[in-house]
Order: C-alpha cells, then structure tokens, then sequence
C-alpha cells in the first residue's frame, strides 16, 4: 500500500514538473555563421561573410558582418540599421518584421511551408512530382491585387524550393533549399539559391543569382548577449 | 472504346506535364552556377583563410577581386537571408493603420515615394469606410423604418 502512495505521488510530481522540463525544450535563439555569394544582372560579383544571431525575445535579427567591411546590421520591427566603428550610419525602413523571417520559422520548426499557414494565404491540393510535394498557396482574394502567388515545393518533409509570383503572374524569384544543419532540435538551411528576376526598363527579363551558406549553427546559446540584444545607438551619426 | 482509352492516356500525359512543370520550377543548372561562383568560392576560401581580412586591406590587384563589388547591397544581402512573404508594403500601413501607418513610413523610411503610398492606402481606407457608413445609414438604416 505503500509502495502504490510512493509511486502515485511520483507520477503526480513528474505530471506537476512537465510544464517545467518543457521550458528546456523551449528554443528561443539561434546563431550561425554566414556567406552570400551574388552575381548581378550586370555580372557584378559580390560576397559578404559573417555572423547571424537572432532572438525571439528581443526580437533583432543582429549580421556581425566581416566582409567585406567590419560592421554590425540590426533589424527591429521595422527598422534597417547599420553601425560601423560602433555609430549608427544609416536607418532605414523596410518592409520586414523578425518574426517573419527563416530564422522564427526555423526555431518554431515551422520552416516547412515558411510560415504561410499563418498568413492571409491558402494552400491548395498538394500535387506529388517524384520526389517532390508541391502546393500552390493563393492569397486571399481582397489582397490579389497587392500579392502573388506562391508554389511551395517539399522534399522528404522539409522545405525544398519556394516560387513567388507577381498579381500579373510574373515569376519573380525562386529559392531553393539544399541540405540542412541540425542543432538543438531544428532544422536551418546549409544551402539556399535564390533566383532574383526583374524587368528592365526596356522590357527585357534579366536575372541575378545568390547563394547562401549556412555553418556553426548554434541553438539557444547563451554567451553573446550583448550581441542578440544590440545596443543600437539612438541617432544617426553624420 | 478506342477513343475513350486514348482520351484517357492523353489526359493523364497532359496532367502529367502539368506537374513536371511545377517541379521543374525548382530545377537549376548547377554547372552553370559552379562555373559562375567559382571565382568567389575562392575569394570565400582566401577570406576563411586569412582571419580577419577585409576588401580594403586587401590588395586592389589581387585577381581575387577582379569584378569584386568593394561594398555590399546590406538590403539585398539582408533579403536572402530574412525573406518576409508578409512584408508589409507601405499601402497597407497607410490602409490598416491609417494615419499612424503614414506617420510610421514618414518618420520611418524617410522617403517621399513610400509616405505618399501609405497616404494613398489611408485615403483608400478613408474613402472604404465613408462608403460602408453611407451604406449601412442610407440602406440599412432606412430599412429599420420597415419595422
């Protein structure tokens, strides 16, 4: 009779603990060190090497960028902010919230249909192609003036290639996604190629390229504060 | 029955196409590509190599650089690596948030060409609502006098 109260009040501890040794599971941060490689539509190359740290809580995306110059990008809400030598040179607008990006969809394990579940689109009926599981993801008929289409492609569960498309049904960029690290219980990236198409003035389709590689992912690291929490100087220094 | 077997081995081939259209979206020549890059995968490898290096401590002959943009596009650099479907265009601050929307972009983004755009959404908006309000009084409204 004992023995059955012990083990009775165990299960009842374990069940009381649960809310508690999820918390461990709770990812909350992440940081990786990154390489964008670019060509140009005028066959200008580019390349930019560094460190990205995003936290859910503060909700920054921090680029500790190396090259091709030492400064630090940190976006909040809204707002594009460049430091260099520790002064703000420049703030901008862009249409871009954190919460919204690879790296919440990443810590959310949500990367497979890159957070659209949760938007104003819907899926249609997915269509298997060999390997791939495609679906066609069509925004709410009030906003189809403002947004196109997007075709999610799915390879072995995981987020393979994403198309977007203009109202006019003009293929605008594609993104494919190749490998994945793992780390912490999520799945980011190793490898994205992205296809930019753009009109030109003259009516011509030219296209520029990007590859982006992911290494060293780290999961709710909790060295570098400072940094997933960057102090962004309040005034633009002339 | 000739004719329905045939109409039915078309209609599959058609479908068929219909998805390898789809798949083939995601298709790239990865050839193409590793001949492009090969040049930065090198500069990549030199920067890795050599801790600490910048472009401008480099030197400006090193074929390494050649076609080499001294500076980067931070947006567009910034793009790839936190591409938002939601992006919020300024329209539709303007729209949603009316003229908190305009003054977010105005103070925010700093640009003549993105305010007027929020303005124009928070005048669409505007013009919306005085258009529903007119509807539910004149329409709506005057059906209440039926009861």
């Amino acid at each position: 009779m004992h023995k059955l109260r012990l083990w009775v009040g165990l299960v009842i501890l374990f069940l009381f603990m649960l809310p508690n040794l999820s918390i461990g599971q709770h990812r909350f941060r992440l940081k990786a060190e990154f390489s964008i490689k670019e060509k140009n539509a005028d066959g200008k190359l580019g390349l930019t090497m560094g460190t990205v740290y995003y936290d859910k809580t503060f909700k920054k995306i921090v680029y500790q960028v190396r090259f091709p110059e030492k400064e630090t990008w940190v976006i909040s809400d809204t707002v594009f902010h460049r430091i260099v030598n520790g002064k703000l040179v420049a703030k901008q607008f862009i249409p871009m919230l954190p919460s919204s990006t690879l790296f919440d969809y990443a810590l959310a394990n949500n990367l497979g249909n890159f957070g659209l579940e949760k938007s104003f689109y819907k899926a249609g009926n997915p269509k298997k192609d060999g390997d791939q599981v495609i679906t066609t993801w069509t925004p709410d008929d009030r906003l189809k003036k403002a947004f196109g289409e997007v075709i999610i492609s799915r390879k072995n569960n995981q987020l393979y290639g994403i198309a977007f498309y203009s109202p006019k049904n003009e293929l605008l960029k594609k993104q494919i996604f190749k490998g994945y690290l793992k780390a912490g219980g999520i799945s980011f990236p190793e490898e994205i190629t992205e296809i930019i198409y753009k009109i030109e003035a003259n009516g011509m389709r030219s296209q520029s390229t990007k590859i982006s590689t992911f290494k060293n992912l780290v999961v709710n690291d909790l060295k570098d504060q400072n940094i997933y929490n960057f102090p962004v100087p309040a005034v633009v220094s002339k | 029955m000739i004719k329905k077997v045939l109409f039915s081995a078309l209609f599959a081939f058609a479908c068929n196409l219909g998805f390898a259209a789809d798949a083939a979206l995601f298709e790239v020549n990865e050839q193409e590509i590793s001949t492009e890059f090969a040049q930065l995968d090198e500069l990549e490898s030199y920067v890795n190599a050599n801790d600490g290096v910048t472009f401008s401590a480099m030197d400006a002959s090193n074929p390494l650089l050649a076609n080499v943009s001294a500076g980067n596009s931070a947006l567009g650099v910034v793009s790839s690596l936190a591409e938002a479907p939601l992006g919020i265009p300024s329209f539709l601050w303007g729209f949603c948030f009316n003229v908190a929307g305009v003054a977010i972009v105005y103070f925010v983004a700093d640009d003549r060409e993105e305010t007027r755009k929020a303005f124009i959404g928070c005048a669409v908006s505007g013009g919306l609502y005085i258009l529903w309000w007119v509807f539910w009084v004149l329409v709506a409204g005057n059906a209440f006098l039926f009861f």
